[in-house]
């Protein structure tokens, strides 16, 4: 009884050691599992995932571009790492590094370690106008049955040689057998695919299951991999996006989705992100597939296609069926040739855990394009090539035969911009948190439009703003106390640069009170209050041309050749695009310009509608105080009670709009004010991370409709 | 000596004013020439119940007869300035009411139904425009009044005249801001206060250089008069205009 008991002890050591052997021989390797994922904008950030011993705490990552070879312009980082304790039984110190302000379509190399540096591994940005990726899945890495990642791999080599100018791999999950399985994780990692590019990975069930102790668990990947930490909550860096190019990547946890977070929930954050990352294309991601592919059932079709619709996802890609299926562009449920979604899953790809499909549909013939399976030797991947004007699908057999093909046409135009009013929307003022820091602000249009800004002092790069989401509209500088003027350098997706230079805002700016443009015997003046700093200058502007530099503490500046029809304005610098003060004449009823309203106005208007005398043509607009387009008895007696106080300010019919927007430029509210009435800014709820530091333009005279947007500084620092 | 004086000239004044006081004869018994009396005053034919349209009716339209002692009748036309201006301003309304007329020392009751073709409100409009008009010194003046239960702020009133051949002048009563215009045929007057105006207003005169009976008319369509309401100026509607 003993002995057996031995025995059975011994053999269940044995069988422990068998499932774990890879996992620990790989904990004697000073690095392992290195991996490089998207950055949230992939054209100019990427991340790299390794492990090494918990006691290697001073991992480094030493990248380069891949054309300097000497590595002579290696940058060193030394990124942050945690001690992991997913895998039962082991613990290592995972290191997740994030390399910034790469430039756009380069390729880089990278080495990571502590005292000694791992091989060579490679990736490229995004930024070609034109990229292509490899599309594989379900292969099921088990060491035990290495002929499946063998598959895997040679598919995707396979795909090198169709599509030579690959930019990244993606794989829609079950990359591994068993996610509890860590060797299987390791042996995946050390296949070149994986040391040559960045690979695009999200969680199948497999990559989640647990075969040693304990339930399923999705940290296992996130142990594993190092993507954006943007995810909804709890999901950070399991679900996520990014942006490559001009498309907007969804990466989501099926494991989560549907099980833990309803689905409605993930689609509301979804809906947030694509509002707040505009792109050309939208590509949704997730393991589990859209149609049965035995038969043309729908499966996550049904929970999913709604939303696709409503916020024009483009390419719907899935994997987990192990059978191929593309469908039509599927628009309302309908096949429609010109909007609407291409649902995809990729076949198998290990050779070992494919299906057959039926002959025949039991539904969903209309709609789905094609099916593709070799039955339980399946070996397929997908190329996927996009550029400004489609996206081109090529199903590739393990030969490299191209089975199916399928061009969508971008339902979307590419984001445009109007460079001119971008420009115009740049102004820098002083950080209300930091006295030697100045946030610049811009325009939302330039999300997704533009390629990255450049903050020069002089010929001194103060920063760069990648402009990714919509967060990057506002960007701190530190550390420049003393600089008036900063060059923003724009570079647009067109490839095209322009350079604006941003006046820095003086605080005492904001002192101007009681701008008005005022009539004294014919001649026009701007007048203002003002108490701040004396020696503060400003430049008025006339119909949007500049007119004349001024002090602030002169209080009044003279129009030559002035019209009360004038746009007057108080700008920041002569070269600032966009104005803070707006004045326009305003004063109704001064029949004779001569700058105040008296009877003998009243008199003058009387023996106009008795057609006894003429009026400036100019004049009249200010004396229709009702706004009928016509001047009647009924103007008359308004300005005649407001000349004996009967009414606080003439033009009550004459309203505008003043239009609230967020810091993003979603519209907060809007109010209605009378001629040369005040606005209120409204208050509204800031999002976490922001600090409302004012508005972008003056309201306490209002003399014409507004859009007045809200100006944020972000409240800790913006760059990861 | 003095006293004695002054004695003296009393004396002599108190003799001055005795003669003054001497009493003379007076014959009031003159049968040749028998002096005529006014007996009584009565309306017209001794009528006694008027019924007149509102919009056509003039105060003249009421005659008083005078009859005198010898038999002698005198027929005397009603002005404004024999009745009150609260019998005025009835007269201003529809409805079957008594009004008193003063006239020397005799006050006759006349009982007076005011209808009107226009429709019946059986009350003061909000604004009631009315002119009055006399003669003198060779000219024909017309004075333009308002009256009604409303404020006002501002006016325009369009009157038509036929005085083609005269001239015709405006003379401001009421204080405000006031222009007119005077055409071939119509004279149109704005006024604005830049306050409110309410109850009995003597506005303006129109002075013509003629003695003339030619009538004035008021173009409703194209007066106007205006009030202040919450903030907003509103045209008033209930607009009455009469000659009287």
């Amino acid at each position: 009884m003993k002995k057996r008991l031995t025995i059975m002890v011994l053999m269940m050591l044995g069988s422990f050691m068998l499932a774990f052997g890879p996992r620990l021989n790989a904990v004697t390797e000073e690095i392992y599992a290195i991996n490089t994922n998207p950055g949230e904008n992939a054209n100019v950030e990427m991340r790299v995932s390794w492990h090494m011993a918990l006691e290697k705490i001073n991992g480094r990552i030493v990248y380069t571009t891949k054309t300097d070879t000497n590595w002579d312009n290696a940058i060193t980082l030394y990124p942050d790492s945690y001690e992991s304790n997913a895998f039962y039984g082991l613990k290592f110190r995972h290191y997740q590094a994030v390399l910034s302000d790469l430039e756009p379509a380069t390729e880089y190399m990278y080495q990571v370690g502590e005292t000694t540096l791992s091989e060579t591994h490679y990736f490229k940005t995004a930024g070609s106008p034109s990229f292509s990726f490899v599309w594989a899945g379900d292969w099921h890495t088990y060491t035990p049955i290495p002929t499946r990642l063998e598959s895997a791999m040679a598919i995707v080599e396979k795909a090198k040689t169709v599509e030579p100018n690959l930019d990244f791999f993606l794989s829609t999950g079950d990359v591994v057998a068993y996610g509890s399985d860590y060797g299987d994780w390791v042996d995946l990692f050390n296949n070149n695919p994986y040391k040559e590019y960045m690979w695009v990975n999200m969680i199948g069930n497999h990559d989640a299951l647990n075969n040693v102790v304990g339930p399923n668990n999705d940290d296992y990947f996130a142990a594993t991999h190092n993507n954006p930490k943007n995810g909804y909550p709890g999901q950070e860096g399991k679900s996520y996006y990014f942006k490559y190019n001009n498309v907007l990547f969804f990466a989501l946890n099926s494991e989560d989705l549907g099980y833990v977070t309803p689905v409605s929930e993930v689609q509301e954050w979804m809906a947030s992100i694509i509002k707040n990352n505009p792109t050309q294309y939208i590509f949704v991601s997730l393991h589990y597939q859209w149609f049965n592919g035995i038969n043309g059932n729908t499966s996550q079709y049904a929970n999913w296609r709604t939303f696709f619709d409503e916020h024009q996802v483009d390419l719907a890609l899935a994997g987990n069926n192990h059978i191929y299926v593309r469908s039509k562009r599927l628009f309302e449920g309908q096949v429609n040739s010109e909007k609407g979604t291409v649902y995809i899953q990729v076949p198998s790809s290990d050779n070992d855990r494919g299906q057959a499909m039926n002959d025949t549909y039991s539904s969903n013939e209309n709609i789905i394009a094609k099916r593709w399976t070799e039955g339980v030797n399946t070996v397929g991947a997908i190329i996927v090539t996009v550029d400004e004007g489609k996206i081109k699908t090529r199903l590739i057999d393990r030969d490299g035969k191209i089975v199916d093909q399928a061009t969508i046409f971008a339902q979307k135009q590419p984001l445009s911009i109007d460079k001119s009013s971008f420009k115009e929307s740049f102004s820098a003022y002083p950080s209300i948190k930091d006295e030697n820091s100045v946030v610049i602000t811009s325009s939302v249009e330039g999300i997704g439009r533009i390629k990255k800004i450049e903050y020069y002092h002089e010929s001194t790069l103060l920063g760069i703003n990648y402009y990714v989401k919509r967060n990057d509209l506002s960007y701190t500088l530190n550390n420049i106390a003393g600089y008036n003027i900063i060059t923003a350098k724009i570079y647009y997706n067109d490839s095209t640069t322009e350079e604006v230079d941003i006046k820095v805002i003086n605080q005492d700016f904001y002192e101007i009170n009681n701008l008005a443009t005022i009539v004294n015997n014919t001649d026009l003046y701007l007048k203002w209050d003002y108490q701040g700093e004396a020696t503060l200058k400003a430049w008025v502007f006339v119909n949007g041309v500049k007119y004349q530099e001024v002090s602030l503490s002169d209080e009044l500046v003279l129009i030559e050749n002035g019209s009360i029809t004038d746009d007057i304005e108080i700008r920041v610098d002569e070269n600032s695009l966009s104005s803070y003060y707006h004045s326009s004449y305003n004063t109704f009823g001064d029949v004779n310009l001569n700058g105040t309203i008296d009877a003998e106005d009243i008199g003058l208007l009387q023996q106009f509608l008795l057609g006894n005398n003429t009026i400036d043509t100019n004049a009249l607009a200010y004396l229709d105080v009702d706004s009928d387009n016509e001047i009647t008895l009924y103007d008359v007696t308004y300005i005649h009670l407001f000349i004996n106080n009967y009414l606080d300010s003439l033009g009550n019919s004459d309203t505008f709009t003043i239009t609230y927007l967020d810091m993003f430029g979603e519209e907060i509210s809007k109010e209605t004010v009378n001629r040369g009435g005040a606005g209120t800014y409204p208050t509204f709820a800031l999002p976490s991370g922001y600090i409302l530091s004012g508005w972008s333009k003056d309201v306490k005279s209002v003399n014409q409709d507004l859009i007045v947007q809200a100006i944020i500084e972000i409240e800790g620092s913006h760059h990861e | 000596m003095n006293k004695k004086y002054l004695l003296l000239i009393l004396t002599l004044l108190l003799s001055l004013f005795l003669f003054g006081c001497e009493k003379t004869d007076i014959d009031d018994d003159d049968d040749d020439n028998p002096v005529v009396t006014l007996e009584n005053i009565t309306f017209k034919d001794n009528q006694t119940m008027f019924q007149f349209d509102l919009e056509s009716f003039r105060l003249n339209d009421i005659e008083l007869q005078l009859n005198y002692s010898d038999g002698t009748k005198k027929m005397v036309k009603v002005d404004k300035s024999m009745i009150s201006d609260t019998d005025f301003k009835t007269l201003l309304t529809t409805g079957q009411y008594f009004i008193k007329i003063n006239y020397m020392d005799s006050q006759l009751e006349a009982l007076i139904e005011m209808s009107s073709t226009l429709g019946s409100q059986g009350r003061l409009s909000d604004i009631t425009v009315y002119t009055l008009s006399h003669q003198a010194g060779g000219k024909t003046i017309y004075d333009v009044y308002s009256t009604g239960l409303k404020n006002y702020y501002s006016f325009q009133l369009m009157i038509n005249h036929a005085f083609i051949e005269s001239e015709v002048t405006l003379e401001e009563v009421i204080t405000g801001v006031s222009s007119f215009k005077v055409d071939e045929d119509s004279i149109k007057v704005l006024y604005s206060f830049g306050e409110a105006v309410s109850g009995d207003q003597h506005l303006f005169r129109i002075v013509i250089d003629t003695l003339s009976d030619a009538p004035l008319s008021f173009n409703d369509l194209e007066s106007l008069f205006l009030g202040f309401q919450n903030e907003e100026v509103v045209e008033i509607t209930d607009v009455r205009f009469f000659l009287r």
